[in-house]
């Protein structure tokens, strides 16, 4: 059944493809705009069916572009090396220094370890260790890392899988402080650089670091607050002793050792980096400064190339590249403007009610596919409602890219959550019922802080 | 002699299913073995969003992997023996056996190199929601199978 769903859609939307290619211009298209939205309508469709891998279609954008006469081949080519994506090759480089150094585990072992005095106090240290570390390095770098970690305290807790509820709240709220933080900083989700750099190549808007966490801060903090208190009125945990955790916590922390000298150096490295990235990002550039820091890393030999190709998978460069030149391309030829024009008519009565047209079909979608997907769809088609509402495109980008991250229910939505599922002390059930509750609520803080909090930063 | 299979995986641990295999054995006179399968399919389908979304590389998808199929292992052998102790007080002899990869191909395996008559095994705990993200390794059993399967609810 689902096999058919996704060959109809794969031929349906191949099929659109090759139509909007043949038929002739429609009005208020021009010949590359109707040739971009073909080249879109494809890579839609292969990023929700992925009968391509994610990076092959973004590197066949940069092909059909040009062949169909949307941007000359050298305009296509050069969007491959924007700011985001070497913003993003490099705090790659820096997670993968703090993964392969054991910084991260040993920074994960101590934020655990300060919470482990009661089970609710535990609860919150797994939740808030997660949502900290995923400020700090990919979120599904800190959910792979955390895994083992959550695993050992639940052995230690003798809590059985699908049965104790105490140990379906922890990996739970491993998934969920995961997927909460990523949307706190540019280097929690790639996607969300992704998305500024989307902005900056439309729009010539620049969003810093600092901007960018004080836009984003207050989901973080209240959709923690929320998410803690979800699991423990959903689930009624029951009482566990918490003295063995603190005990196998503090055992695994003197395993560690003192901090080598080449964790010391990727935490000096790291920390400077963050200081430029708030204070100087402007003067300095984002992407500079990750370059920079990944290459300070190398030189002081606190990382090796081979550790570096090991932790990340390069397909990521094409896929942000051709999610960046399919939306620059749609801009370019006012494809954008034109299919926002088509899908706006339902809420042309305001703005507010765009943003919860936007924010709940991105939340919608990106329960089913890649998150840095979701963006590549919906973001281009927003920045078309810009001109057709007055909105600012700043508003679009967040009302797009924060609930992009925040996928809850289903175990395929981001890879946190399969890997918190694949414990098997949660069923899908348990996993809906949360995901649900926690989406609907994240949906309406969107729509909270779009009218309260953003009008107050002069975002609107 | 006819020979029964009790079919366990780490979809969950059903005691209806081992009671119904215990009383067949019993009622039949057959000889009854245990196998538990841990399936892989999950584990490899998480290691390969790893890679394939989250762009991770190689070597974390891979330490997932081995941390996940090392509990999975541990969990088996915690149920093998708790059935095992379960047929010791029936006065019931039992073979186990213990495997990883494909649920439904290593069953299939078993059954032919065993000669198995009956596979009794749980209805798994996902239902059709599991069903819908993972696919059905009952219905690939069924499938595949050579010989009766009974499937226990509860």
């Amino acid at each position: 059944m689902q096999r058919l769903v996704k060959r109809s859609f794969l031929f349906c939307g191949v099929a659109l493809s090759i139509i909007l290619v043949a038929l002739p211009t429609m009005a208020g298209l021009s010949r590359p705009g109707q040739n971009c939205l073909a080249v879109f309508c494809f890579s839609i469709t292969m990023w929700i069916t992925q009968f391509l891998p994610l990076p092959v279609t973004g590197f066949l954008v940069f092909a059909l572009l040009p062949i169909l006469g949307v941007l000359p081949s050298s305009e296509a080519f050069s969007l491959l090396g924007s700011n985001a994506v070497f913003f993003i090759l490099g705090a790659f480089v820096i997670a993968a220094a703090m993964m392969s150094s054991g910084l991260s585990k040993r920074l994960a072992l101590l934020f655990v370890s300060r919470f482990d005095k009661s089970p609710s106090r535990l609860l919150a240290g797994v939740l808030i260790s997660s949502a900290a570390l995923a400020l700090l390095m990919p979120e599904h770098v800190v959910a792979a890392m955390m895994f083992p970690i959550v695993l050992e305290l639940a052995q230690c807790l003798k809590l059985t899988p699908r049965q104790s509820n105490y140990g379906r709240v922890l990996f739970l709220s491993m998934a969920y402080g995961s997927v909460i933080g990523g949307v706190g900083t540019f280097l929690g989700g790639a996607r969300n650089p992704l998305a500024v750099g989307m902005l900056k190549d439309s729009y010539g808007i620049q969003i810093d670091f600092l901007q960018w966490m004080i836009a984003a801060g207050p989901f973080v903090i209240v959709m923690l607050l929320l998410a803690f208190l979800m699991l423990k009125l959903l689930f009624r945990i029951e009482f566990v002793s918490v003295r063995e955790a603190h005990e196998h916590l503090r055992a695994d922390i003197k395993r560690l050792g003192p901090l080598s000298v080449q964790e010391k150096k990727i935490a000096s490295i790291f920390t400077l980096a963050v200081i430029c990235w708030i204070f100087f990002s402007n003067q300095l550039g984002l992407a500079t400064i990750a370059v920079l820091a990944s290459g300070a890393l190398f030189v002081t030999k606190a990382i090796s190339w081979k550790e570096v190709e090991e932790n990340v998978n390069w397909g990521i460069i094409l896929m942000y590249g051709g999610a960046i030149a399919i939306g620059v391309a749609l801009s370019v030829t006012q494809a954008s403007d034109w299919l926002a024009l088509r899908l706006i008519a339902p809420f042309s009565g305001s703005d507010f009610s765009l943003i919860a047209a936007l924010s709940l079909g991105t939340k919608l979608l990106t329960e089913g596919i890649s998150n840095v997907a979701a963006v590549a769809i919906l973001l281009p088609i927003s920045f078309g409602f810009v001109d057709v509402s007055g909105l600012s495109p700043v508003v679009m980008l967040y009302a797009v890219t924060i609930p992009a991250g925040l996928a809850f229910a289903l175990p395929i939505g981001t890879p946190p959550n399969a890997i918190a599922f694949s414990s098997g002390y949660y069923s899908i059930g348990d996993s809906i019922k949360g995901g649900i509750i926690l989406n609907i609520l994240s949906w309406l803080l969107v729509l909270v802080v779009a009218k309260v909090y953003w009008p107050l930063l002069k975002i609107m | 002699m006819k020979k029964i299979l009790l079919l366990l995986s780490n979809t969950g641990f059903s005691q209806k299913t081992v009671e119904t295999a215990f009383e067949l054995a019993k009622e039949q006179k057959a000889e009854l073995i245990s196998c538990y399968v841990v399936d892989e399919r999950l584990p490899e389908s998480v290691s390969s969003w790893m890679i394939y979304i989250g762009f991770m590389g190689d070597k974390p998808s891979e330490e997932y992997r081995k941390v996940i199929l090392k509990e999975y292992r541990k969990r088996a052998e915690t149920d093998i023996e708790e059935v095992e102790k379960m047929a010791s007080k029936e006065g019931i002899e039992i073979r186990s056996f213990l495997k990883e990869g494909s649920w439904a191909e290593e069953t299939v395996k078993l059954v032919e190199a065993e000669m198995v008559e009956l596979i009794v095994t749980s209805k798994p705990k996902e239902g059709q929601m599991g069903k819908l993200f993972f696919g059905s390794a009952l219905e690939e059993l069924m499938k595949k199978a050579p010989c009766d399967v009974r499937v226990v609810e509860g």
